[in-house]
């Protein structure tokens, strides 16, 4: 990264501006408390069936354990509430049939021209010559399910200001 | 400044290069650049830039037996974006921030390491780095980030003068390879960014004294002047005397012509960059081609690309010259695909426009008017601009073939930027940019509105993992028929790509890309014969050249020089 020459007022805007920026888009919902919305992404929601948190769940779909710090409030709301309007590209379903027919699903982690790496349904970690396979195709529809009325908005609330905590290690 | 002299140097030039006369690089044998198909002994290869090399040693046939001869560390961190120089069994190439580094082109191994000392305050917007040499008798000759231009022997890694080309201070830079030109070196500035008064100029070799000076921005009463209107009143930052920071960059090498005795240079984005309010006009000669004369520096014409440009289209491709025949008669032809997503086909006599024509998905444009003046159409707020602000290509260097007459370009493909301009205020050594720009990734269901926070192609360098995909743009190698503009094949990538492209008169191609393979192309066909993955983005462009007739082929790719061969 280059070195900036920002004067006193650009910095401190800057400064400011990353500090907060995970406020800035604050989505619709009202402030919700983390601790029950803990309970509700490892009950009623059941998010653990298919995500990680801090070593706990499975490993289908992303690890959340860090989302708080790479996602706004807003970004997770809209995850919840449209799965396939917020997915991430890189996060899209794959489907594989390898050259012998072997049928692979999984999660793409990464991509280039002649390869692919992907998460499989297991969690296992794969990396796949695109020579060798027979169909290769990416999903833009997400396997997760809308929590739009699955959720009351106090749970959507809570929920993501859990998610919003979750900052790593 | 130090010099770091390297034990072994005799008996290694014994060993490797002691076959190979060692004479000086005169004009001459630059302007006949093309009969010595060893060396690489400038930017583009040749005066035209074509970075076509008669070399036939490695073919479609045995590409694939390609191995690796050596590799150079160069323990610099950052995009290595230098285009090393050969000469009779010697490679010069600069290493970041302005080290030049001598090697034995057969092995690797190191003569001597110039170091030049940089003012640490020095200003720059896009990375500490440097595109290479020039190279005259005995002489090498690099320009600093601290906007010097130095003189280094060959043979010793010995600084011989230093000159003052601009003030780093105010955001000027020298990234670029210098272009020698008879007996006098060439360069452009950089520092389209902060409001610089962009300029070409050249030196005595010899001396080091500046000869003549090309402001790219024309003073008023200058022509040119009137394409520099009076902003408005209420403009905020309104500057009477806008010109003054109007930028017109330059900072990747020209070409010359010396039958014309023309070198053509291309000219970077206008400062500020994407608010054109504060400088109305077509803001002449930013985004332009120029071409002047070699010994005065007098502008012959210009071709203005991108009038008023607000989408950081620079124009500093490298121009590709070519001698074509165009309607049944020869043609001195100037090619080129911009930046701003259009191939070009200019009389380089004369600079007449011939031919324009989108290679990459273009909406910022719907076509020319008779004197080949781009007729533009910005979009409405909040939608996307094609192509975004990384342009369809940039500043790596494309090739032309003259014997499949084609020219191989890589290019960014499907990427869409929101570009607005905001109010900025000049002030000395600071950005001029006025822009708010966020890269477009559109929406599967909803192509007209992209996905929230979606993860970007960035500006900067980037690690390993392509987190934002292909569905925010990819690159591709595409092969264009300069008689129509036509695209004759594309050569698809995941990633994008900031490599140039070689081509040799085997008919194959040689690039690179983010992804971080060297691949070998098929010129006729556009099919991938061989790759090899270097394990970091290559960020340059490679070349190849021969000694005791083997072919090379060298790229860098993260900190890393690579060079193959075919097997002994």
């Amino acid at each position: 990264m280059p070195p900036f020459k920002l004067d006193e007022a650009d910095l401190a805007g800057l400064v400011a501006y990353l500090r907060n920026m995970n406020t800035l888009d604050r989505g619709s919902l009202k402030a919700g408390d983390a601790a029950r919305g803990q309970v509700v992404l490892e009950g009623k929601g059941a998010c653990l069936s298919c995500h990680r948190v801090n070593g706990k769940g499975s490993r289908k779909a992303p690890d959340l354990s860090d989302i708080g710090s790479i996602r706004s409030a807003g970004s997770i709301e809209r995850s919840l509430v449209e799965p396939d309007v917020q997915m991430m590209p890189i996060n899209r379903p794959v489907h594989i049939v390898t050259r012998e027919g072997k049928v692979i699903d999984g999660r793409r982690v990464n991509e280039d021209t002649y390869t692919v790496q992907i998460a499989d349904q297991e969690g296992r970690l794969l990396s796949l010559l695109k020579s060798d396979l027979r169909e290769f195709s990416v999903s833009t529809k997400s396997n997760m399910p809308s929590y739009k009325g699955e959720l009351t908005p106090n749970e959507m609330s809570d929920l993501v200001a859990y998610l919003l905590s979750l900052k790593g290690q | 400044m130090k010099r770091y002299p390297l034990f072994g140097f005799t008996l290694l030039t014994l060993l490797s290069c002691g076959l190979h006369a060692q004479n000086p690089v005169t004009y001459d044998r630059l302007a006949n650049a093309a009969k010595e198909p060893r060396n690489w002994l400038m930017y583009g290869g040749d005066y035209f830039s074509d970075r076509f090399s008669p070399l036939t040693q490695i073919t479609p046939a045995n590409v694939k037996n390609l191995s690796l001869a050596w590799v150079y560390q160069s323990a610099v961190a950052g995009s290595w974006e230098s285009t090393p120089l050969v000469v009779d069994g010697i490679m010069y190439v600069t290493q970041r921030p302005n080290d030049v580094v001598a090697l034995d082109a057969v092995t690797g191994r190191v003569f001597w390491i110039y170091h030049y000392n940089n003012d640490p305050k020095v200003t720059v917007c896009c990375g500490a780095n440097n595109r290479g040499l020039a190279i005259l008798g005995d002489t090498l000759y690099m320009g600093t980030l601290d906007a010097h231009l130095v003189a280094i022997d060959t043979k010793s890694g010995h600084p011989l003068w230093k000159s003052d080309v601009a003030d780093s201070k105010a955001g000027y830079s020298i990234t670029m390879a210098p272009l020698a030109v008879k007996d006098e070196v060439i360069v452009g500035v950089g520092g389209g960014e902060y409001g610089i008064r962009g300029f070409i100029a050249a030196f005595d070799a010899k001396t080091g004294t500046q000869r003549w000076k090309f402001y790219t921005i024309p003073a008023p009463g200058e022509p040119g002047s009137e394409t520099w209107g009076n902003c408005k009143a209420a403009t905020a930052y309104c500057d009477p005397e806008a010109w003054k920071h109007g930028a017109g960059s330059a900072w990747v090498t020209g070409s010359f012509d010396p039958s014309l005795n023309l070198i053509y240079w291309g000219i970077g984005n206008v400062g500020p960059d994407y608010n054109g309010d504060q400088r109305p006009g077509d803001n002449l000669y930013t985004c332009s081609v120029i071409a002047l004369d070699a010994d005065t520096g007098k502008l012959k014409w210009h071709y203005q690309f991108t009038p008023h440009d607000e989408y950081d289209y620079d124009s500093v491709q490298v121009p590709v010259l070519a001698d074509i025949t165009w309607k049944g008669a020869p043609l001195k032809a100037m090619l080129w695909a911009n930046r701003n997503g259009n191939f070009y086909v200019l009389d380089r006599a004369s600079g007449k426009f011939l031919l324009g024509k989108p290679f990459v998905k273009v909406n910022w444009m719907s076509g020319f008017d008779d004197s080949g003046k781009p007729i533009q159409t910005p979009q409405p707020p909040g939608m996307p601009t094609y192509p975004a602000v990384q342009g369809g290509t940039n500043w790596y260097s494309p090739s032309y073939s003259p014997r499949m007459r084609l020219m191989y370009v890589s290019a960014w493909e499907d990427e869409g930027e929101i570009f607005g301009g905001v109010p900025v205020e000049y002030k000395e050594g600071l950005n001029f940019g006025g822009g708010n720009l966020s890269l477009f990734v559109p929406r599967a269901d909803a192509p007209s509105k992209p996905i929230p926070n979606a993860p970007t192609i960035p500006n900067l360098r980037r690690g390993p993992i392509n987190n934002w995909t292909d569905a925010g743009g990819h690159g591709a190698v595409l092969a264009i028929d300069p008689l129509t503009g036509a695209v004759k094949w594309r050569f698809r990538m995941t990633d994008v790509t900031d490599s140039g492209v070689v081509s040799t008169a085997s008919d194959l191609i040689f690039t690179g890309g983010r992804e971080g393979y060297l691949q070998a192309i098929d010129a006729r066909t556009g099919t991938l014969i061989w790759k090899a993955n270097l394990g970091a983005q290559m960020i340059n462009n490679p070349i190849t050249y021969s000694v005791n007739g083997r072919q090379y082929v060298a790229a860098m790719a993260g900190l890393s020089l690579f060079t193959f061969a075919l097997p002994n």
